[in-house]
């Protein structure tokens, strides 16, 4: 008798030639604000400016459905941390935060935390959103290369430096990152 | 608060329009209110089934829509603050279309968004299901245009939908505003219709 062909799932992937993820924690804090506090980050995201702050951010994250944060290297070097958060358990979508010490270095790093998100959670969405002001221009860069869509412009939403700002929308479907994974980076696919 | 609206809500007075009046929700109305959620867990344009909801209104208490002909309530209006973005309302509004007329629904609107503005927001943000024709098009007509395309951004009557987002000022709203203002009880024109085939205003 025949036996059925099982598929073999493709295994997690948590290094990627020198690039590395792993799980961010609260010990990570001193990294991970570091990264936070470089450039314009704090006028482009919603992110805490103490130890205790991100430590509790990284907790908060963590307690949620599919909290993964995740903290990146680039060899030894730490390149970024993400995480996402507003987890839609009904409609499978989650907001993402990605914070890079160099947005225009990072699409592989942020495409690596992507897959590892789709691969572990049955997310059908990500998304982000921030500011349109001048150091968000490496952001824009980033997501766009990464493969997620321009959803718009959310107009005055924000308020920088006491200036009503607007603010984009970027989003990516699973099957969306799929299609790019399989153009860029075939070993990202599963 | 900054104007007399959100003063006399304070008071627990409610709004007065021609065809609904707009009451705070409260111990009074609450069983009222709870008999609505059937018929919004039925509307697609609602959503379905509503989730848990963690952001309280900050503009302003959740106001129930009352028809002034028959003092039935047949909707909800209610708001929060967009998360990470201070002074922005995310407006949530509810008319059961099985029981007020579009005339109603769009007086009872109108009133809302002034009543949020009153309550001091900065900037109405409004997410419109991409099937909502009905409100789309109203919102068209005020020449209104979706800002954002979520793409399959909700999961609604077995589907992934997309959702558009709408966002104006005090002062955006004000142009918005004035065609309707003109079409409804007290204004200088008369309407052909607030909906498909339909005569204006409630039975």
């Amino acid at each position: 008798m025949n036996q059925p062909q099982v598929e073999t799932p493709r295994p997690a992937i948590a290094t990627l030639d020198d690039l590395s993820v792993r799980r961010l924690t609260a010990a990570d804090a001193g990294m991970g604000l570091e990264i936070a506090l470089a450039g314009d980050h704090p006028h482009l995201f919603d992110i805490p400016t103490s130890l205790d702050g991100l430590r509790q951010l990284i907790e908060q994250t963590r307690a949620q459905p599919w909290g993964l944060p995740m903290l990146c290297f680039r060899g030894e070097r730490p390149a970024g941390w993400v995480i996402t958060g507003l987890t839609n358990l009904r409609a499978l979508n989650a907001f993402l935060l990605a914070v890079f010490v160099d947005p225009s270095e990072s699409t592989m790093a942020l495409a690596l935390c992507i897959r590892h998100l789709f691969w572990n959670f049955p997310l059908h969405r990500l998304y982000t959103q921030f500011p349109l002001i001048p150091a968000a221009a490496g952001y824009r860069e980033l997501y766009t290369r990464a493969g997620f869509h321009e959803e718009g412009v959310m107009q005055r939403h924000a308020v920088v430096s006491s200036q009503p700002t607007d603010v984009v929308v970027f989003g990516l479907l699973r099957e969306e990152f799929l299609t790019w994974s399989a153009a860029h980076e075939p070993r990202l696919g599963f | 608060m900054s104007h007399a609206l959100g003063s006399d809500l304070e008071a627990e007075s409610p709004l007065k329009g021609h065809w609904v009046i707009l009451e705070p929700l409260s111990a009074e109305n609450a069983v009222e209110v709870a008999q609505l959620n059937r018929p919004r867990e039925m509307t697609p344009q609602m959503g379905g089934a509503q989730e848990r909801r963690d952001v309280p209104s900050s503009f302003g208490p959740p106001l129930v829509v009352r028809l002034a002909a028959s003092s039935e309530a047949v909707g909800l209006m209610e708001n929060g603050e967009m998360i990470g973005y201070p002074g922005v309302a995310v407006v949530v509004i509810f008319v059961d279309p099985a029981r007020a007329r579009a005339g109603a629904a769009l007086e009872a609107y109108t009133m809302y968004i002034d009543y949020v503005f009153a309550w001091g927001a900065r900037v109405v943000h409004l997410e419109v299901l991409s099937f909502n024709r009905e409100v789309l098009s109203l919102l068209r007509k005020a020449k209104a245009a979706p800002q954002v395309r979520l793409r399959q951004h909700a999961f609604v009557a077995g589907h992934y939908w997309d959702l558009l987002v709408f966002g104006f000022t005090h002062a955006e709203w004000l142009l918005q505003v004035a065609p309707w203002r003109r079409l409804m009880p007290g204004g200088d024109r008369r309407p052909k219709a607030f909906g498909r085939n339909r005569k204006a205003g409630p039975e």
